[in-house]
């Protein structure tokens, strides 16, 4: 599924009519400030709900306006539209009609957001790689949507009940305990089944794509790092289960769940070593790169959609063939939103590509037979 | 400034209160009451105080009744031997709704929520404790019935490793129902199926 046209309506410094997009490649060219994230952020909504850059939606809404929106026109002619209102949050519709659950749009359009910022799936902190295991997950398996939620729903149940301990105050005892604790066990077994095979999926995938960006025989593996020892992986909820009995003193100290799959972790590996501890920031970069491109186009991805690329001047301080071997392999993966600020950045440009130029803020162009 | 005078402001303030009121509904429903003639707002008015005057919980099994213990306690023909364990007045009205279960309650009053301050001594679990060891007959059974969702399946764990020690036969009612779903809003034909398939844990 690709994005065949946008429409922003007083969407930040937008007001567009109707923007129509190549199915394989766009390029937005506009100096800093003229709304080149924007109109990706735009499109990203559509595909997620929310902002990559906002918790507030409604920052959205251009200045001065109480509302605003952004639709989209599907290559299978269905429709995505999302209405911002300044005080009652959004509303999201699929084809005219409502959609009642956010997660829903996960398996419409397979969006990966690429930004300046998405070098820290590599180097920031782990809970950056469970949100990106988590999200592939429920986008192989929506029904794991609610068994993701529930499951930090139990952990913050947790929390709080061993402050309550703690504090002398809890009535229900160890006994209630118990009961959390067999609750995460089975939701958290489930969660690190299908983390595995997401792992398991795109293992060798990661290697081959960083491979083919370095242009180098440089080897990064990917393995999922559980914070409790998995015995049986046909029976993840008993290791998860026995971890915590074991550790329930140390939580009980620490207030804090000490073992689960929301402390589990993807590990990245350079030629054997932490690339968060010795890589080098392009090295950084480009498994970053290898990693959410594998995810995107791992062949088991039920159902699975071409995915939209929305590479946002995450090109810049890269050298010259990464840049190049980049854009063919998301060129060969799916339809291809570029950001530049100059046409240096850009080396040859495809002749399919649509150009669009962003001469003054807000207002994109298409340049002619580009 | 608000638009509108204090006092009405203040009953807006109430009507939030309601579980899935907002603030707009609230100010539709206050205008409403706004525009009727006085003798339905005294009806109105009257009726609440006499409702919160005359019911109670029933002093057994905490459904509401207006009399001295609720009709389901106070029956010869619903077996006692059988007790179904529900969160809330409505999970009680809704399997009575069924026509398919023929034993005695047991409402909670809620689910257990750390996070929202709810703990198992919020319950009504030590009274259910006390009527199983006090019954005459001996209890047979004991259903649990909350909802299928985080908080319930935790609180039915809970339940059911307080009970075990008693040695009574613990089941719980069958997973037909939709995972996060609410029994309240279960249509009739799959809750009588979810009880009548309910299985031991
Ligand atoms: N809600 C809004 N209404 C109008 N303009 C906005 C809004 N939010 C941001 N902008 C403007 O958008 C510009 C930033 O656009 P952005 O897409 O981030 O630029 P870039 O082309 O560098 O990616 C800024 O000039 C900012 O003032
Ligand atoms: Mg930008
Ligand atoms: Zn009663």
């Amino acid at each position: 599924m690709c994005v065949k046209s946008v429409r922003l309506y007083r969407f930040r410094n937008f007001c567009v009519e109707e923007l129509e997009f190549s199915e394989k490649e766009n390029i937005i060219i506009g100096e800093n400030g003229f709304g080149k994230s924007n109109l990706l952020e735009g499109i990203y909504i559509c595909g997620f709900g929310r902002s990559f850059r906002t918790r507030a939606i409604s920052e959205c809404i251009k200045f001065g306006e109480d509302a605003g929106s952004v639709s989209l026109r599907l290559s299978d002619s269905s429709s995505i539209r999302v209405e911002i209102l300044a005080n009652s949050g959004k509303s999201i519709l699929y084809n005219g009609k409502k959609l009642r659950k956010v997660s829903n749009l996960f398996n419409i359009l397979n969006i990966v957001y690429i930004g300046p910022q998405e070098i820290e799936y590599v180097r920031g902190a782990p809970s950056l790689r469970r949100e990106l295991m988590d999200l592939a997950i429920m986008r192989r398996e929506p029904e794991m949507t609610s068994t993701i939620t529930d499951y930090s729903r139990l952990i913050r149940e947790r929390h709080f009940y061993l402050k309550k301990l703690a504090s002398g105050e809890a009535v229900g005892g160890e006994i209630y305990l118990d009961a959390l604790d067999e609750r995460i066990a089975a939701l958290g077994g489930k969660i690190v089944r299908s983390r595995l095979g997401i792992v398991d999926s795109i293992k060798e995938r990661v290697g081959e794509t960083y491979r083919r960006i370095a242009d180098n025989k440089d080897k990064v593996e990917v393995a999922y790092h559980s914070s409790f020892p998995i015995k049986d992986r046909e029976n993840i909820s008993k290791s998860i289960l026995e971890s915590l009995y074991s550790a329930r003193e140390r939580d009980k100290r620490y207030l804090e769940t000490t073992v689960g799959p929301h402390r589990d972790d993807l590990t990245v590996k350079l030629n054997g070593v932490p690339i968060r501890e010795y890589g080098s920031w392009g090295e950084m970069r480009s498994a970053s790169f290898a990693i959410l491109l594998s995810l995107a186009t791992s062949s088991l991805e039920k159902g699975r959609k071409r995915p939209v690329f929305l590479v946002d001047d995450a090109f810049a301080n890269l050298d010259a063939i990464r840049r190049k071997n980049l854009a063919a392999l998301i060129r060969e993966n799916g339809q291809f939103f570029l950001t530049v600020t100059g046409e240096g950045e850009l080396g040859e440009i495809s002749p399919e590509a649509f150009v669009f130029e962003l001469k003054e803020p807000g207002r994109p162009v298409r340049r002619e037979n580009g | 400034m608000s638009a509108y005078p204090k006092v009405v402001e203040e009953a807006i303030d109430l009507f939030r209160r309601f579980p899935g009121i907002g603030t707009k509904t609230a100010k539709r429903l206050v205008l409403f009451l706004l525009k009727q003639d006085k003798t339905f707002v005294e009806t109105f008015a009257n009726k609440l105080t006499e409702m919160k005057e005359t019911v109670h919980p029933c002093p057994i099994c905490f459904n509401i009744t207006d009399e001295k213990i609720c009709h389901i306690c106070a029956s010869d023909t619903r077996d006692k031997t059988k007790i179904c364990v529900v969160e809330e007045t409505g999970d009680l009205i809704a399997i009575e709704s069924t026509g398919k279960y023929n034993g005695v309650y047991h409402v909670l009053g809620g689910v257990i929520s750390p996070m929202r301050g709810v703990e198992p001594g919020d319950l009504h679990i030590d009274e259910l404790l006390n009527r199983i060891t006090k019954a005459e007959p001996r209890i047979e059974e004991i259903i649990i019935a909350t909802n299928p969702n985080v908080e319930g399946d935790t609180t039915a764990l809970y339940l059911e490793n307080k009970l075990k020690p008693l040695g009574i036969l613990i089941t719980r009612i069958a997973r037909g129902l939709p995972q996060g779903g609410d029994l309240k809003y279960a249509d009739s034909k799959t809750l009588a199926k979810a009880i009548e398939n309910r299985r031991p844990e």
